[in-house]
């Protein structure tokens, strides 16, 4: 399974035919009033044919940007992606390919189910024609096939009585069967990829545990490729094979979903999941990560999370830290800890982060 | 929906009612009175001047007055009877139980103070040519405001959203006499294009809305729409480029509101064209506000084209304003100041129920 | 009884604590200022009220004479005893009617006066100056009410009328109940022992447990209603049941915590329970003090031991307001007027809160989430309370900087004997940070037990289901869920019998038994541990059960048509 996280091909060339999506050093910019933002920098990842891939981040870590900018749905300007830049998708670069051209993948090959059910639907058309109207246009097909259609997909993601229901307004339907119709309408087209940014994080937990189990049998049945965009490590366990941690724009850990949540290896990988309350840690304080995320204008100069770094040491404040292979496989981490100038701290560290994990530790908070 | 309307005439009933007091109350307070178009009269005696007065029923007490105009009292009486009409049920009731015919209440108006007409039929004769000429000016305006605040929303910054905006500022900033002004000394006067005043050719046709040019306009319709046509068009470009400037701005702020919403970058995510994205699902949405926004503006056009109409002499509702205060005409600015102000509550009720028309969420 | 006795004593003297406040006369002197300051502004009000009437009778009516003028200010006589009610009165919720009815009953007598001389005038010849007075008389009612409304401040009134507050009104209103608290004089006469009375079933072995301290907060019977109003003529055409009778205990220093998804009261319960928003019926004792029975004024020292901290660190924060003045207003209304005091109380209480001293001048869009929520706690604390609801003071951070807050507010607890009652829809949050949980479902408790035996032994399906919900980060851990049916049933139309049954599992697999759609089941107790559940078949759960449940589930019949 690591392999599908091996590095990208070389560039202006395709990659493998099993591969479906290969993104190779891809850059977003953000043009605001104060300067430009970084918010994608320099990310490589791929996704072979119905395989499962998670993006973890905090807010502002750009993982919803490498996500819109994929399907190139950021307006640009003040969006801007940079040079040399490559997506893959079914064997064809997308940054480059006419507008038109994309608007023949999206929907069709790829689909993206959005975090807030309620005001991704639009309000004034019902569920039946905004499903119809992306089945008609790519399948070329009549207004009341399409509506046969549309009825078939609600029947799928489990809505009963979809007759009806094409007939409701989103504002008609709870939260969970307005992300269901969102699936639904996702899946209208048998997408080589769904792409899924916080389907869940709006839902409360019964309703999270039906659309996750929803997704989970869906995509074993249609063997469509997963791309899932969350903050919540546990959604990640779930549902995926693979993971990319992301922080302010960077990739900081890859590997698979075991590699990656078991055995961290990157400080904040390491930090996210001893900050997860849990049982165990009942009695004792958290260990919290200390600090913020750094603001886009001010990066730290050399490794990001370098200030809020429990492990940091003088080189991460002047060398900024390569994705260094941890092990054998396909495991990367963005961190000094795994070059021969860390290798003498990784034990301790990695020491520090077992006991964190179990006990609960102590590290200052606040105050910055 | 059927509750929700009876609901609101209900609740209107009360304003039009605080309409009539309110107006009444004006002209009490407004300076002069309808005998102050004698005052420059010298053949009007005091005794003369006092005739005037009870003949109108002005020396009468406020109350009463007010009563007799709105048709609670009955004027042939005096005292407790004055309350009942000629049926012997009260006065305010319909013509048809109370058998009394005059106040509002009773659709009559009264009479114009100055040329004795029906202020009802006075105005009614005055509707025509207004309607008219809002009907042109709304649709062009609406339609360009709409057109144009869409455009500058999607192309952002652009160069049309830039020159849009300057335009906008300067109609907005443009007083609507001067632009007026202009218009007739540039085409009407130096060009010699375009008539400068009225609404028909005076050497050829007989004044609008007699019986006489119905007969000239049964004849040659196509001569008569032709000159009515030319006549327009001043007025009418005036109306418009003064007032698209607020309405494109408005369009063109909530264009770019709903192209922020989810449901716009959904629609993209579909692989829908930008057409379809913008005209289908986001104009839908954006326009919502401006629905509420032209449910007002319509009676503002019906009264609010006063200083229009007396710039090109368009013979409508406003001309009949400035002329009733030209006139000292209480009874005609009575009568339009009511049915504009009612015009105002029903715009406002329609409004309303329109948006529920548009916005399926909307359940009264 | 003793030991609630010496409570109340430190209580009084924690709510003193503030050195500046020396003997009765300053403490009478501050509450004072601020009654003084709505009593101007009600005199404020009838002095706008009198203008206006003077302006319009001399320029728009153009009435002259000493004696004309008198009888045309008739509405403000009726203005001066609405403003001194509307000072007084409004402000306490049983108060406002009597207030209400006693305006409008001046008014319309005015008014009435007023068509009598109309109807005199019209007969005596003097119409005109009767017309006026009748017209004047309309104006008032339609502008002065409004207006000597806002300007005394009874828009709590308005508020809970509206019923719909944005979070931003609601910090206004708890720093309103603060700025109102100044009387910081207990009278000892209200002091009354109901605690005794109340006398819980389940209370004792919890009591006991507790080492047979009191409660700190006692919830008995808790409803809160809202009114659904639609219809031609606006009547009340249904009632949502946010809370529909809920009972528990809180003891000293302990974590007491509501879980439960959206709409199903939690928040509700909160802000009832510190008396926010009134409750339709139950009591809530409150360290011995039946609240309900609490007078007005005593009511409100009281309110400053209880606090809240909310859930938006965004929309809670008074945007227009640097955070000396967020956190100083309810120190002010302590006592502390003294601008230079108040000022390193705030930044006393900013360093608690793990903030920078110098922050006093920023305003809340200048700090991010996990600050502002530090702000938010800060408020909360400044008052030195004892009970704290914390009503999702995490959901909206970060993972990273949500462990930060929960490391704050248990150092806080520690440091300054806090209890709280923690609200949230975060099931592993709940389970780390709580003693005893009270698992919540449309406006009634489910189940409540210590964390312990509520996770490791849940007894009510609604509870399993949502145990089995939680996403778990260990990737070997993958299991096959317990997924519930459809959504949560509106808090309108509950169901009938075991409000749960509609999407209960164990009902399904029992065969669906009459008994869930009939009957109530009570909230019994099934150990000694305190663990009490609301389910027929408590004990018909086990690991075995839900296991095969689950496995045999079909997720595409979890949506349910409705």
């Amino acid at each position: 399974m690591t392999e599908v996280l091996a590095a990208p091909g070389p560039v202006g060339a395709p990659p493998d035919r099993d591969v479906l999506l290969e993104v190779r050093s891809l850059r977003t910019y953000f043009k605001v009033l104060d300067g430009i933002v970084p918010a994608v920098d320099d990310i490589s990842f791929s996704l072979k044919r119905g395989q499962t891939l998670g993006i973890v981040g905090e807010s502002g870590s750009g993982k919803s940007v490498t996500a819109l900018t994929i399907m190139r749905l950021l307006d640009i300007p003040p969006a801007s992606i940079g040079d040399g830049s490559e997506v893959w998708f079914d064997g064809r670069e997308i940054l480059s390919m006419p507008l038109d051209e994309m608007r023949k993948i999206r929907g069709n090959d790829a689909a993206m189910i959005f975090q807030e059910p309620l005001t991704s639907l639009n309000p004034v058309f019902t569920i039946g024609d905004q499903i119809a109207e992306q089945v008609e246009l790519h399948l070329k097909i009549k207004k009341r096939a399409a509506m046969d259609r549309a009825i078939e997909s609600l029947q799928l993601v489990g809505i009963p009585s979809p007759e009806r229901r094409v007939k409701q307004y989103p504002h008609e339907m709870s939260g969970g069967m307005r992300q269901r119709v969102m699936i639904a309408m996702a899946l209208s087209c048998e997408p080589k990829l769904l792409i899924a940014d916080e389907p869940t994080t709006a839902l409360d937990v019964t309703i999270q545990a039906q659309i996750l189990e929803l997704l989970k049998s869906i995509q074993q049945r249609t063997g469509s490729a997963l791309l899932l965009i969350t903050h919540d490590l546990g959604v990640v366990a779930e549902m995926v094979d693979n993971v990319i941690v992301m922080y302010t724009g960077q990739i900081v850990e890859q590997g698979t979903v075991h590699e990656v949540l078991l055995e961290p290896r990157d400080p904040y990988t390491m930090g996210l999941l001893e900050s997860i309350p849990s049982v165990e840690k009942r009695g004792g304080r958290l260990s919290a990560i200390k600090g913020v995320v750094p603001s886009p204008f001010n990066l730290p100069p050399a490794c990001r999370f370098e200030p809020r770094c429990p492990y940091a040491w003088d080189r991460c404040r002047t060398v900024p830290p390569d994705l260094n292979r941890v092990g054998s496989g396909g495991h990367l981490a963005r961190c000094h800890l795994h070059t021969s100038e860390g290798a003498g701290r990784l034990p301790d560290a990695l020491q520090r982060h077992r006991t964190a994990l179990n006990l609960g530790r102590t590290l200052p908070t606040g105050g910055h | 929906m059927t509750k929700y309307v009876i609901r609101r005439l209900l609740q209107a009933i009360p304003v039009v009612i605080g309409i009539t007091i309110v107006t009444y109350a004006l002209m009490l307070a407004a300076p002069g009175g309808p005998a102050q178009k004698f005052a420059n009269n010298p053949r009007m005696t005091p005794a003369a001047k006092e005739k005037f007065l009870k003949a109108w029923g002005l020396r009468e007490p406020i109350p009463v007055q007010y009563g007799r105009w709105m048709g609670l009292l009955n004027p042939d009486e005096d005292g407790i009877a004055a309350f009942l009409g000629p049926s012997g049920w009260p006065n305010f009731l319909p013509t048809g139980i109370s058998g009394a015919d005059n106040g509002i209440l009773h659709g009559d108006f009264g009479y114009s103070i100055d040329s004795g007409e029906p202020v009802g039929s006075r105005i009614a004769r005055a509707a025509l040519p207004t309607v008219i000429l809002a009907g042109f000016a709304l649709f062009f305006w609406l339609l360009i405001a709409i057109l144009m605040g869409v455009f500058a929303a999607i192309k952002r910054y652009s160069f049309f959203d830039q020159a849009a905006t300057v335009f906008a500022y300067v109609g907005f900033a443009m007083p609507t006499f001067w632009l007026g002004l202009m218009l007739i000394f540039l085409f009407g006067v130096n060009l010699k294009w375009l008539p400068v005043s009225g609404m028909t050719e005076t050497r050829l046709s007989p004044p609008f809305g007699s019986d006489a040019y119905w007969t000239y306009f049964g004849t040659t319709p196509l001569t008569a729409l032709q000159d009515i046509g030319k006549h327009l068009i001043l007025p009418v470009v005036t109306l418009v480029v003064v007032n698209i400037a607020g309405d494109s701005r408005f369009v063109r702020a909530s264009m770019l509101e709903t192209l922020g919403q989810d449901y716009v970058r959904t629609a993209k995510a579909k692989g829908l064209p930008n057409r379809v994205v913008y005209f289908r699902h986001a104009l839908r949405n954006a326009l919502l506000p401006v629905v509420t926004n032209i449910g007002l503006e319509i009676p503002f056009l019906f009264t609010g084209a006063i200083v229009t109409e007396s710039i090109f002499s368009w013979p409508g509702i406003g001309k009949l304003t400035i002329d009733g205060i030209r006139n000292f005409d209480y009874t005609i600015l009575m009568g339009v100041l009511m049915i504009t102000s009612t015009i105002v509550v029903m715009a406002n009720l329609l409004a309303d129920i329109a948006y529920a028309f548009v916005d399926p969420r909307i359940k009264y | 009884m003793e030991a609630r006795e010496a409570r109340m004593d430190s209580a009084f003297d924690h709510g003193l604590a503030v050195p500046q406040v020396r003997g009765k006369l300053r403490r009478r002197l501050v509450p004072g200022l601020l009654r003084a300051r709505a009593i101007l502004y009600g005199i404020l009000a009838i002095i706008l009220v009198i203008a206006f009437t003077l302006a319009v009778s001399v320029v728009f009516l153009r009435i002259k004479g000493a004696g004309d003028l008198l009888i045309t200010l008739w509405p403000a006589y009726a203005f001066v005893l609405a403003g001194y009610l509307a000072t007084r009165g409004f402000k306490d919720r049983k108060l406002w009617a009597f207030g209400l009815a006693m305006t409008v009953g001046v008014l319309l007598a005015g008014l009435g006066v007023a068509l009598v001389l109309g109807v005199m005038g019209v007969s005596g010849g003097d119409g005109n100056k009767a017309f006026a007075v009748v017209l004047l008389g309309l104006i008032f009612v339609g502008f002065g009410l409004p207006l000597t409304w806002s300007l005394t401040g009874s828009r709590r009134w308005f508020t809970e009328l509206r019923g719909a507050e944005g979070p931003a009104i609601r910090t206004a209103d708890v720093l309103e109940q603060e700025v109102t608290v100044a009387d910081l004089v207990i009278h000892p006469g209200a002091v009354p022992a109901v605690a005794m009375t109340v006398a819980p079933t389940v209370a004792m072995t919890e009591g006991e447990r507790h080492g047979n301290v009191d409660p700190l907060v006692s919830v008995r019977g808790l409803k809160k209603h809202f009114p659904i109003v639609g219809g031609l003529l606006r009547r009340q055409i249904g009632t949502i049941y946010a809370v529909d009778g809920v009972d528990f205990d809180i003891y000293p220093g302990e974590v007491f915590s509501l879980v439960g998804e959206s709409g199903c009261g939690k928040t509700t319960l909160g802000r009832t329970l510190l008396q926010l928003t009134p409750p339709t019926d139950g009591r809530v004792v409150f360290n011995g003090l039946e609240l309900e029975d609490v007078d007005p004024d005593d009511m409100r020292p009281l309110r400053r031991k209880m606090q809240i901290i909310f859930q938006d660190p965004f929309g809670s924060l008074n945007p227009r307001m640097p955070v000396s003045d967020i956190i100083g207003e309810g120190l002010f209304a302590q006592g502390i007027t003294n601008r230079a005091e108040r000022d390193k109380r705030v930044e006393d209480s900013l360093e608690i809160v793990g903030l920078r001293r110098d922050y006093t001048r920023r305003f809340p869009h200048e700090f991010s989430g996990g600050q502002r929520q530090r702000i938010g706690v800060a408020r909360a604390l400044a008052l030195n309370p004892d009970f704290v609801v914390c009503d999702e003071p995490v959901s909206a951070l970060d993972v990273s900087i949500q462990s930060q807050v929960l490391n704050l507010l248990l150092d806080l607890k520690r440091d300054l004997n806090l209890t709280y009652l923690f609200i949230s829809h975060n099931l592993s949050v709940v389970e780390y940070f709580s003693d005893r949980i009270g698992v919540m479902y449309l406006g009634k408790i489910a189940e409540e037990g210590t964390v312990e035996e509520l996770y490791r032994n849940p007894r009510h399906p609604y509870t399993v289901a949502l145990l089995s919900a939680i996403p778990d980060p260990d990737p070997r851990k993958r299991r096959k869920r317990l997924v519930l049916k459809g959504d949560v049933p509106s808090p309108a139309a509950p169901p009938s019998g075991c409000r749960f049954h509609t999407r209960c599992w164990l009902r399904e697999r029992l065969g669906n038994p009459e008994q869930c759609s009939t009957v109530e089941p009570v909230l019994r107790v099934l150990d000694d541990t305190g663990h009490r559940a609301a389910c027929h078949f408590a004990e018909e759960i086990n690991e075995a059960v839900v296991q095969e449940t689950a496995a045999t589930q079909s997720v595409l019949e979890t949506a349910v048509a409705g």
